[in-house]
C-alpha cells in the first residue's frame, strides 16, 4: 500500500486528496461518519478509516465486518495512517510511505482547534455522562503539552523509518503548498504513477488554516528543546539530510522529554486527535 | 529506549519498482473511484430519508422524481406477465438463484462472448428492470435519476419495448446482480471500448465508439454508486453476497489478457475501496 502518514493536522488529508486527484485508488472516504461535523477543518475531506491507528493482526481482518486486506492485492491502494499507526503497521503493507510534518507551533494551534470542535460536536450530540466524557477527554489531553506530543510523533516517525527498511518520502506541509509542482513531481515520480497536473490542481493554499506564528513555547521546554524541534523541521523543509549531529540532538531531546512525561504518552504515542 | 541510529539519514528511500496501471486503466479507475466516493452524497440522502421518515427531502410525490411514464403501463401490455406486473408486491416470485445468472466466467471469456454478455446487461429491458428494482427498494433520488438517464439513453439508441415480470429482489440479491451484470460487466466493456478507441483515427467510427464508451461509463458509475448505497443501508448479507460474487471471478492473475488486466488494475482496487466503506472511521 501507499501509506500516507504524519503528525495530526500536518497535511495527511491533503496528501490523500492529492492522490485521489492523481487517479490513485484510496481506502477511506471524504467525510466518514461523524467527520462531517469537522468539515471546516478539511473542506475537501479526511479520508480516514478505522485503520488509521495501524494495519496489523488486531485490525486486519476488521473485527467489525471481517474485511481482510491482502498485502499483495492492495498494492495499488493508498491509505491514511497516523504515526502511532504507522509504527504498528505490518511491514508487508508498507510499499511506499509518504510522511508529512508541520511546524510545531502551527500543529499546536491546529490541534487545539480540532479539540475545541470535537468538544462542541460532543456537546451538540449530548447523551449520557456528557460532562464526565468531556472531563475524561480534557484529562487525557493534559498528559503532555501538544508540542511535546508533536515531538514524540516526529521522533517515532524518524525512528521507524531508520529501523525498518521500507521506502519513504519525508516532506513538509509547507513544501507542498509552496511549490506543489516540484514536490508532487518528485513524489509521483518516486511512486511511479499518478497524473501530475490533476494532482497539482488539488493543492489549494487558500485552505491553509494557519500561517507561521509566534505561539510561545510551553514553559517546560528549554531553549535547546525548542531549537531541536525547529531545526528538525527546517532540515526536512529544506530537503537536507538529517545529519549525525542533529540526530544526536534528537536522541538527547527524546531522553529529556521521556523522563518528564508519562509513559502512556510515549507508548500509545500520542493521544488521538480524533475519536 | 530506542534511539535513532547516529548516521546521516536521507529524506527519501527508494523501493523496488512498482507496476503502475496502464493509462486507460488509470483513467477508468479514476472515474469509478469517484463514483464510489459519491457514497457521501448517497449516504447523506439515505440518512435524510431516515430522519424525515416521510419521503425524500423536498419531494412530496415520488412521481415527481420517478418517471413512472418510462415504465410500460400495465394496461398497455397484454403479455402473460401482466399479472406479475400488477401484483408485484403480493406475488413476489422467488428471486433467481446466483447460479441462474450469467456466470462471471463468461465476463472474462472471449471478446465475442463478453461483448454479447455485456449487450444483454446493457439492454433497455435490463436497465429498466434495474431502475424499477432500485425504486422498489427505496433508492435515493440521485441514483434514480442516474438510472432513469441510463434507461432513456438506451431507449434512444435502441428503441424497443420493455417487458418483464415485476420482481422485488432482496437488497443482497440486487447487490449480486448489480456487481456482476452491472459493475463488472460494464467496467470490462468500458475497458475494451477504451482500448479499441486507442487504435482509431478521427472519423464516424471513432465518434460512434466514443458515444458508446460514454454511455457505458455512465452505466458503470451508476452500478458502482448503487453498490455503495446498498452497502450503506444493507446488513452483513449484502457484504457477504458481494464477496461471494467477487470470488467467482476466479484467479485473476493467471493470464495476461486485457480482461485480466482490467480486473487487476481497475476492478480489484475499486472493489476493495467499495468494501472499505465499512472501515469508515
Amino acid at each position: 500500500m501507499i501509506v500516507v502518514t504524519g503528525t495530526h493536522r500536518s497535511g495527511t488529508s491533503l496528501w490523500m486528496q492529492i492522490l485521489v486527484a492523481a487517479g490513485l485508488p484510496v481506502l477511506g472516504h471524504r467525510f466518514p461518519g461523524r467527520f462531517s461535523s469537522l468539515h471546516t477543518l478539511n473542506e475537501n475531506g479526511f479520508y480516514e478509516t478505522r485503520l488509521r491507528y495501524g494495519l496489523n493482526a488486531s485490525t486486519n481482518p476488521d473485527p467489525y465486518t471481517g474485511v481482510w486486506l491482502d498485502p499483495d492485492t492492495t498494492r495499488h491502494l493508498a491509505i491514511k495512517v497516523f504515526v502511532s499507526g504507522l509504527v504498528q503497521t505490518e511491514a508487508c503493507f508498507l510499499d511506499r510511505v509518504i510522511a508529512t510534518v508541520r511546524p510545531w507551533r502551527e500543529h499546536a494551534r491546529s490541534v487545539q482547534r480540532l479539540y475545541d470542535l470535537e468538544d462542541d460536536a460532543i456537546r451538540a450530540r449530548g447523551g449520557p455522562h456528557l460532562e464526565q466524557r468531556l472531563a475524561e477527554r480534557a484529562s487525557w489531553r493534559s498528559l503532555a503539552p501538544i508540542p511535546v506530543t508533536w515531538w514524540f510523533q516526529v521522533h517515532a516517525l524518524v525512528l521507524d523509518m531508520a529501523y525498518r527498511s521500507y521506502p519513504f518520502h519525508l516532506t513538509t506541509f509547507d513544501r507542498v503548498l509552496r511549490d506543489p509542482h516540484q514536490e508532487l513531481t518528485e513524489v509521483l515520480t518516486w511512486l511511479g504513477e499518478g497524473d501530475l497536473e490533476d494532482a497539482v490542481a488539488a493543492v489549494q493554499p487558500k485552505l491553509r488554516s494557519f500561517n507561521h506564528d509566534s505561539t510561545p513555547p510551553p514553559n517546560d521546554l528549554t531553549a535547546e528543546d525548542i531549537a531541536v524541534m525547529d531545526d528538525v523541521y527546517t532540515t526536512i523543509d529544506q530537503r537536507k539530510e538529517l545529519d549525525t549531529a542533529l540526530i544526536r540532538r534528537m536522541n538527547a531531546l527524546q531522553e529529556r522529554l521521556a523522563e518528564r512525561w508519562p509513559e502512556e504518552v510515549l507508548l500509545a504515542g500520542l493521544p488521538r486527535a480524533t475519536s | 529506549m530506542a534511539s535513532i541510529p547516529e548516521r546521516p539519514m536521507a529524506l527519501q528511500r527508494e523501493g523496488p519498482p512498482r507496476s503502475p496501471a496502464s493509462p486507460h486503466s488509470r483513467w477508468l479507475r479514476t472515474r469509478l473511484l469517484r463514483a464510489v466516493s459519491s457514497v457521501n452524497v448517497v449516504h447523506g440522502a439515505a440518512l435524510e430519508l431516515t430522519d424525515e421518515d416521510d419521503g425524500y427531502p423536498g419531494e412530496d410525490d415520488p412521481s415527481d422524481w420517478m418517471p413512472l411514464h418510462l415504465l410500460p403501463h400495465p394496461n398497455e401490455r397484454d403479455d402473460p406477465s401482466d399479472e406479475d406486473w400488477r401484483d408485484a408486491e403480493s406475488a413476489k416470485p422467488a428471486a433467481p438463484a446466483l447460479h441462474e445468472h450469467h456466470s462471471c466466467a463468461a465476463l472474462l471469456g472471449t471478446h465475442d462472448a463478453a461483448r454479447e454478455e455485456h449487450a444483454r446487461n446493457a439492454s433497455p429491458e435490463r436497465l429498466l428492470r434495474f431502475c424499477t428494482e432500485l425504486t422498489s427498494l427505496g433508492a435515493p433520488p440521485e441514483l434514480l435519476q442516474a438510472a432513469r438517464a441510463a434507461v432513456e439513453g438506451q431507449r434512444t439508441d435502441t428503441p424497443q419495448a420493455a417487458t418483464f415480470p415485476m420482481v422485488v429482489p432482496s437488497l443482497a440479491e440486487l447487490a449480486a446482480t448489480t456487481l456482476r451484470d452491472g459493475a463488472v460487466s460494464h467496467t470490462l466493456a468500458a475497458a475494451r471500448l477504451a482500448e479499441d478507441l486507442q487504435g482509431l483515427s478521427d472519423g464516424p467510427a471513432r465518434d460512434a465508439l466514443s458515444h458508446e464508451l460514454n454511455a457505458t461509463l455512465e452505466r458503470c458509475e451508476l452500478a458502482w454508486a448503487s453498490l455503495c448505497w446498498m452497502l450503506c443501508i444493507g446488513d452483513r448479507d449484502v457484504r457477504t453476497t458481494l464477496q461471494a460474487v467477487w470470488n467467482t471471478l476466479g484467479p485473476i492473475h493467471d493470464s495476461p489478457g486485457p480482461e485480466q488486466q482490467c480486473v487487476r488494475e481497475v476492478l480489484q482496487p475499486v472493489f476493495v475501496s467499495l468494501l472499505a466503506l465499512d472501515l469508515a472511521a
